[in-house]
């Protein structure tokens, strides 16, 4: 499965990693822990991280930027809608980040937790790969 | 994206390279939030200042834009440190911790920051139609949604990138298409602070993202509207609620909401249900908290007065303290602040004890008027947390005195 998608930050022309949603809305503060590279108790190093909503506290941004400085960087967030906070994280942290609408997000959420998404951000592709293939590099 | 012939030398580097790399960021952030063009800031305030919320990388990542020796281009406020200047019963935080917090709070200073508070609207009052660079959730609702002023809900790093450049980027509640109201709310009319402030984080869990516009609150001192927005704040990520009959314009604000905007209420038994936790759980070592967001002075003086009439001096008072939290703004004479801690009470100014390990002082419970901090206290300071009105917690606070 393909998608055209809104990438705001690349930082590579070509990357995959394994999908892991997140749905409920997340409060950076709080919700992100910079020494274990987790968000609401996921791990998101390498992954591609679906992320539903950013709520609350403006001080989001430094916690994303942290999982980047302390060696926790996913492979790319995905985003139903962009927010302040996460894009200035984002573009500090050196993350892949991507808004993926909300229509898109509703369908994707429920069948990608653990397949391998790959993303051209040059083109503005997210490719869903078939569950059960295995991953070739 | 169109920028000034000033802001266009600046990208090109003509002011050198941190200031182009600022302003890069600055642009893409824009860009990818349908900015066409940057505006200019007149007052920026900064979030990101405890050492508990930023980490060691955040400490470092303010420390090297102040070594860069650049500075602030406009009126700048910082939100509150942690309390790592402050003891609860005795206990204080380790000396990294206290050098840590200190490296922010030098480097924010050396930036060209004079004030720390979470209300810096008390430091200066936004005119209507102003536009600003607020991040701090509270203010920016309160910068909107009460004085009619406009600024989104900015990242921590956006804030002080807008500060050096005297500007933000033109999008979001910047532009009037974006503050018109999307959904209807009804709330129940609070008769009492801690009511506004549980409808407030009850409206925010079934209205994250869009622009509410709310009837209920019409008439009612700003202290109801302040821990409404306060808490709405602390659930939701909306920069702007408009509410009937006090934000500046709210009829064309809202037509949109009324006449066909989703629509939703927040009942009075939701709201009694937040505050129903009754005080007789509260067990160790307790602290009270007054403020959050920060008390203005008036508010202080009438609890400070209030305190001293009832509570003889030199009273004991056990294994409690109850801390009034303020900004830098107010001044606390030397001889009241003694009076004061013969009660068990301290003014705390300048910081927040939401935005600090409070676990790590011994304290176990905390009792608070303040939804915003029942949301975050127990993420952020590993304690429990029981809601309650603010005369209720300053009776809870003195009526124990044995």
């Amino acid at each position: 499965m393909k998608f055209k998608v809104r990438f705001i930050n690349a930082e590579f022309r070509y990357g995959c990693g394994e999908a892991v949603v997140i749905d409920e809305p997340v409060t950076y503060l709080g919700d992100v822990d910079t020494e274990r590279g987790t968000i609401k108790g996921v791990y998101v190093k390498d992954r591609v991280v679906l992320l539903r909503v950013a709520v609350g506290s403006t001080v989001g941004s430094y916690l994303i930027y942290g999982l980047s400085k302390k060696g926790f960087k996913p492979k790319a967030i995905l985003i139903s809608k962009a927010d302040p906070v996460t894009i200035i994280g984002a573009i500090l942290g050196e993350i892949t980040l991507a808004e993926l609408g909300e229509e898109l997000f509703s369908k994707l959420s429920p069948i990608v937790q653990g397949r391998r998404v790959c993303l051209d951000p040059l083109e503005g592709w997210v490719v869903v790969e078939e569950a059960g293939v295995p991953h070739s590099h | 994206m169109f920028l000034s012939k000033y802001e266009e030398k600046v990208l090109s580097g003509y002011f050198g390279d941190k200031l182009a790399k600022l302003m890069k960021t600055l642009v893409k952030v824009g860009e990818s939030l349908g900015a066409r063009e940057l505006v200019e800031v007149r007052h920026v305030h900064v979030s990101g200042v405890s050492i508990f919320n930023i980490g060691v990388s955040g400490a470092e990542f303010i420390r090297d834009l102040a070594d860069s020796g650049l500075k602030f281009s406009v009126f700048t406020t910082a939100n509150p440190y942690s309390v790592t200047y402050t003891d609860y019963l005795g206990r204080e935080f380790g000396r990294e911790l206290k050098e840590l917090q200190d490296v922010v709070v030098s480097s924010l200073i050396k930036l060209g920051v004079n004030t720390f508070t979470c209300a810096p609207y008390y430091v200066r009052r936004p005119n209507k139609g102003e536009h600003l660079a607020w991040a701090e959730s509270n203010a920016v609702l309160y910068a909107n949604s009460l004085a009619g002023a406009r600024t989104n809900r900015e990242g921590g790093p956006l804030t002080l990138i807008a500060g050096i450049l005297g500007r933000t980027y033109k999008a979001g509640v910047h532009l009037d298409e974006n503050r018109q109201a999307s959904v209807y709310a009804v709330i129940h009319r609070p008769s009492r602070v801690a009511e506004a402030a549980a409808a407030g984080y009850l409206l925010g869990v079934k209205v994250p993202t869009q622009v509410p516009y709310v009837r209920g609150l019409g008439g009612l001192p700003e202290e109801y509207l302040r821990a409404f927005l306060a808490a709405y704040g602390a659930t939701s990520n909306s920069p702007l609620a408009v509410i009937e009959g006090i934000t500046p314009d709210y009829e064309r604000l809202g037509r949109k909401a009324l006449e066909g905007g989703e629509k939703v209420g927040v009942d009075l038994s939701e709201v009694l249900s937040l505050l129903r936790k009754s005080a007789e759980e509260v067990t160790g070592r307790v602290l009270y908290v007054v403020g959050c967001p920060h008390l203005s002075t008036r508010e202080l003086e009438y609890l400070v007065s209030r305190i001293l009439g009832k509570l003889p001096e030199g009273v004991e008072m056990g294994n409690k303290e109850l801390w009034l939290v303020t900004g830098t703004y107010v001044k606390v004479p030397k001889e009241l602040e003694g009076k004061l801690s013969k009660r068990g009470v301290k003014v705390v100014r300048g910081a927040c004890p939401v935005v600090s390990r409070l676990s790590a002082l011994g304290v176990d419970y905390v009792i608070t008027d303040s939804a915003k901090a029942l949301h975050y206290l127990p993420k952020l300071a590993g304690v429990k947390v029981l809601l309650m009105d603010r005369g209720d917690l300053i009776k809870h606070f003195m009526g124990e005195v044995k």
